[in-house]
């Protein structure tokens, strides 16, 4: 084709666009039926664009709840678990060259455990090389780890000095290498869900505009008809405004409470699972100085006092244990406090609650403990009380754990279920919405006729 | 994605490789307790439905149910029903809650092990722990159980030790379960128990196997040895937990298998009758109050256990059954009652001192499916 040939070419469409549109629009019956075919196509359109973005955030708020919510969760785990396995391994010292039974039952369930909660992130982790990489080195030094334990405990069986010193280098390689590596996967975590509820949550204004746009334009035509035909009413037409409309409605609705599940998941269940963690975490510390001490030297060290500290500021008292059933302020500082302070329902308060009392417990045989002179005598306080009043702690902790997991997940799922057969439904309506005001738009016409 | 996905397996390989893993999960509620989990429990106070083991509370006019009910106006119907775990599981439980049904009891009181198998299945209901502020008197070992750490689905009714009892008037001192298999002044006037874990569990420890980290080889030898015991017509019947007494009382058996709180009930109107933990150790238990899945009456069944898990009432139960109680504080209370009551306080089969616990294996390592498979061949053998 020539330039000037080109050139000759546009008035010719121009005219041709122009005669087309003076035609769909010369009588009656032409307007209804380009009107009718342009609502069609734009409810279409509307409608798929809506189902896609539901569609869209549907997707990922199910991968919050079945990929980035339970990770988090079991990273978080995973890091407590760690503390415990510590904890475990060197109260199982204690007892001299003849091992507890059940404390060495704690420590191999603290592994098991260990065990499984790679399991559940690595069948989580979706498809994130990183967090893979990440969770395969936690295994390769959660094993590492083991073994050194395990070379310790034989040290000691055949009464080894090095045995101690084995432990220690255990403990060393857990807060050194295990750990970090285990605190880089929680962030990783924290990173994905992070991700994955801004996109659960984003483009609602997308969605919401389309099936608005969708009501809008039936409704306009509804109106125009009205008007246009002496208010006969068209039966079809109200039938495709009341399926938008209910569409309309369903969308906004499970939209906004899509919304709050997550904001409160985010806000309510996920803050406490974390809080707790560093609560335990920090309780774990405590018990492992002072287990590593008395087995050491016989002495608790001075370090003991900060980390008690660290956990809850000064000793519990009833009144405490009451406010924080009532969930009311308890009003001191530490770890534990401000995770006992966080909102809960009636049967996590009264978890929170247990959970400070055995704390007390905890806290009174420790400070029997510092009063103790006699090494023998602290060392038989704590492998029985201490210990037994430390698992009572570690236990509850592990229930209120649970309590806020459930939380946490249950709104992630009730988020989830929100969007069940909405983008479909939205879409169907869409098509069934156009195929009535085709209809309606025809019956019109047949009747004007 | 890189082909790095490992799974559980795979850590558990690693992990066993160094001896650290036993064959099974000991997080057998894990499953259930990820998955959204809405609870359907009723808010009933005015009535409730309890299913217990028989002989299993102080009774008449001032025992722990009348006293419960007029205190808190609950209309308690207390029935002692419950003889048998398989039986309840298959007759009462499952036929209900395996379709979605309510089973009509608020309470039924399993032994730990069935307790599991339910939390695992999602059958019951979390306890109202708004509702239960004594729940903080449960003693830690029983708060740390591994199907249900933190006790939020169970809330153990009493525990209690499997050893050996013997008429002292019919035979000499019965020390051991491997004495009990085998010394022929014995023969044919032995019993064991038809509960499957007590009776593998002892003969388990006769073998040097731990009934605490069972594996189905290791309970698989067990029960040969009770198969060939059995067939050698050592062993004369595996007896119910009202068959070995009446067997025991009649002289129809010279020693036995024995529930530690029956003997200590029996002594007192039979003193030639003694019950010794054995030299190769004993097995532990605990039965449990748990809430299947649509329970109407959840406020009354709080204030039950509430009301059970107030020492000074746990004690009343404590000194009529004997029993080892999960209740913290119940041991000062029968001390400070004085006269027979502080007795018990004293009895290491009540309160075992730690000398004792070390000697007790509660069992645990088989999985659903392993047990299904014992549990086959040892009601082979029981029905003879």
């Amino acid at each position: 084709m020539t330039a000037a040939g080109a050139r000759d070419v546009g008035p010719v469409i121009h005219s041709t666009n122009v005669g087309a549109i003076r035609r769909a629009f010369a009588d009656t019956p032409a307007q209804l039926r380009t009107i009718s075919l342009a609502l069609t196509v734009a409810l279409v359109v509307l409608g798929s664009l809506a189902a896609w973005t539901i569609r869209d955030r549907a997707d990922a708020t199910a991968r919050v709840r079945d990929e980035s919510g339970p990770l988090l969760v079991s990273t978080q785990e995973l890091t407590s678990s760690l503390a415990e396995s510590d904890a475990a391994a060197t109260s199982a010292f204690l007892s001299g060259q003849l091992e507890d039974r059940d404390q060495r039952r704690s420590y191999d369930d603290t592994i098991a455990r260990i065990a499984v909660l790679l399991e559940q992130s690595a069948r989580t982790g979706g498809a994130d090389e990183t967090t893979h990489d990440l969770i395969a080195d936690v295994q390769a030094r959660t094993v590492v780890y083991a073994a050194t334990i395990e070379r310790a405990r034989a040290l000691r069986e055949l009464g080894e000095p090095a045995a101690l010193e084995t432990l220690q280098s255990a403990s060393a390689f857990r807060t050194e290498r295990l750990v970090p590596t285990v605190d880089a996967l929680a962030e990783r975590a924290r990173d994905r869900l992070d991700e994955d509820i801004g996109r659960a949550t984003g483009g609602s204004e997308l969605a919401s505009a389309a099936v608005v746009a969708m009501l809008a334009s039936v409704i306009a035509a509804s109106v125009w008809m009205a008007r246009r035909f002496r208010r006969i009413v068209n039966l079809p037409l109200v039938a495709a405004t009341l399926l938008v409309l209910a569409i309309s409605v369903w969308t906004l609705t499970a939209t906004a409470r899509q919304q709050s599940d997550l904001d409160s998941a985010r806000s309510v269940g996920l803050p406490a699972v974390v809080a707790l963690a560093d609560a335990r975490g920090a309780a774990y510390r405590l018990q492992t100085v002072v287990t590593t001490g008395l087995t050491a030297d016989g002495t608790v060290s001075d370090d003991v006092g900060a980390l008690r500290a660290a956990v809850s500021e000064r000793s519990v008292t009833d009144g405490d244990i009451l406010r924080a059933r009532a969930g009311e302020r308890v009003g001191f500082g530490g770890v534990l406090v401000s995770l006992v302070e966080r909102p809960r329902d009636a049967v996590g308060r009264a978890l929170a609650a247990e959970t400070l009392e055995r704390w007390r417990r905890y806290d009174t045989a420790l400070e029997s403990l510092r009063t103790t002179s006699d090494p023998q005598a602290a060392i038989a306080l704590l492998s029985s009380d201490g210990n037994e009043a430390f698992t009572g702690f570690n236990v509850t902790i592990d229930a209120l754990l649970a309590a806020d997991r459930d939380v946490f997940l249950n709104d992630v799922a009730r988020g989830a279920d929100r969007f069940d057969h909405l983008a479909l439904a939205t879409l169907l309506a869409s098509v069934v919405a156009a195929m009535a005001v085709l209809a309606g738009f025809a019956q019109r016409a047949r009747e004007y006729r | 994605m890189t082909g790095r996905t490992m799974h559980r397996r795979d850590v558990l390989r690693s992990l066993a490789a160094l001896g650290l893993v036993a064959a099974t999960p000991p997080l057998a509620g894990c499953a259930r307790s990820r998955s959204a989990f809405r609870s359907t429990l009723g808010t009933g106070a005015d009535r409730l439905r309890i299913l217990n083991w028989t002989a299993y509370i102080d009774d008449g006019a001032d025992g722990t149910v009348a006293r419960f009910s007029a205190e808190q106006g609950v209309d308690v119907e207390y029935v002692e029903e419950f003889d048998d775990n398989n039986a309840v599981y298959d007759g009462v439980l499952a036929p209900s809650l395996d379709s979605g049904d309510a089973t009509g009891w608020d309470i039924v009181c399993p032994t730990f092990w069935l307790a599991a198998r339910l939390v695992d299945q999602g059958w019951l209901e979390p306890l109202p722990l708004d509702l239960i502020p004594n729940h903080v008197n449960l003693d830690v070992p029983f708060l740390r159980q591994p199907f249900d750490r933190g006790a939020r689905f169970n809330l153990p009714w009493q525990a209690g030790i499997t050893g050996i009892a013997y008429n002292s008037d019919l035979v000499t001192p019965v020390a051991s379960i491997t004495d009990l298999l085998t010394r022929d002044d014995l023969r044919g006037r032995v019993a064991f128990f038809s509960e499957m874990r007590d009776s593998l569990g002892l003969a388990m420890l006769a073998g040097g196997a731990d009934p605490s980290a069972a594996t189905l080889d290791t309970a698989g030898a067990a029960l040969d040895r009770l198969v060939e015991r059995r067939a050698a017509g050592h062993i004369a019947a595996f007896a119910d937990n009202t068959g070995y007494l009446d067997g025991l009382r009649s002289g129809e058996y010279a020693a036995c298998v024995a529930w530690s709180g029956d003997l200590v009930q029996l002594r007192a109107e039979r003193p030639e009758f003694e019950f010794v933990i054995p030299e190769e150790g004993g097995m532990q238990w605990f039965d449990t109050m748990v809430v299947p899945r649509g329970a109407e009456h959840g406020r009354a069944l709080a204030a039950w256990m509430n009301f059970v898990y107030d020492p000074a009432n746990a004690a009343r139960i404590t000194a009529s059954v004997q029993y080892i109680s999960p209740v913290v504080g119940v041991r000062d209370v029968l001390a400070g009652l004085g006269g027979e009551s502080a007795q018990l306080a004293d009895n290491p089969l009540i309160f075992p001192d730690d000398a004792t616990r070390r000697r007790l294996f509660t069992w645990h390592g088989t999985t659903t499916d392993e047990d299904d498979e014992l549990a086959a061949s040892f009601e082979a053998l029981v029905a003879g």
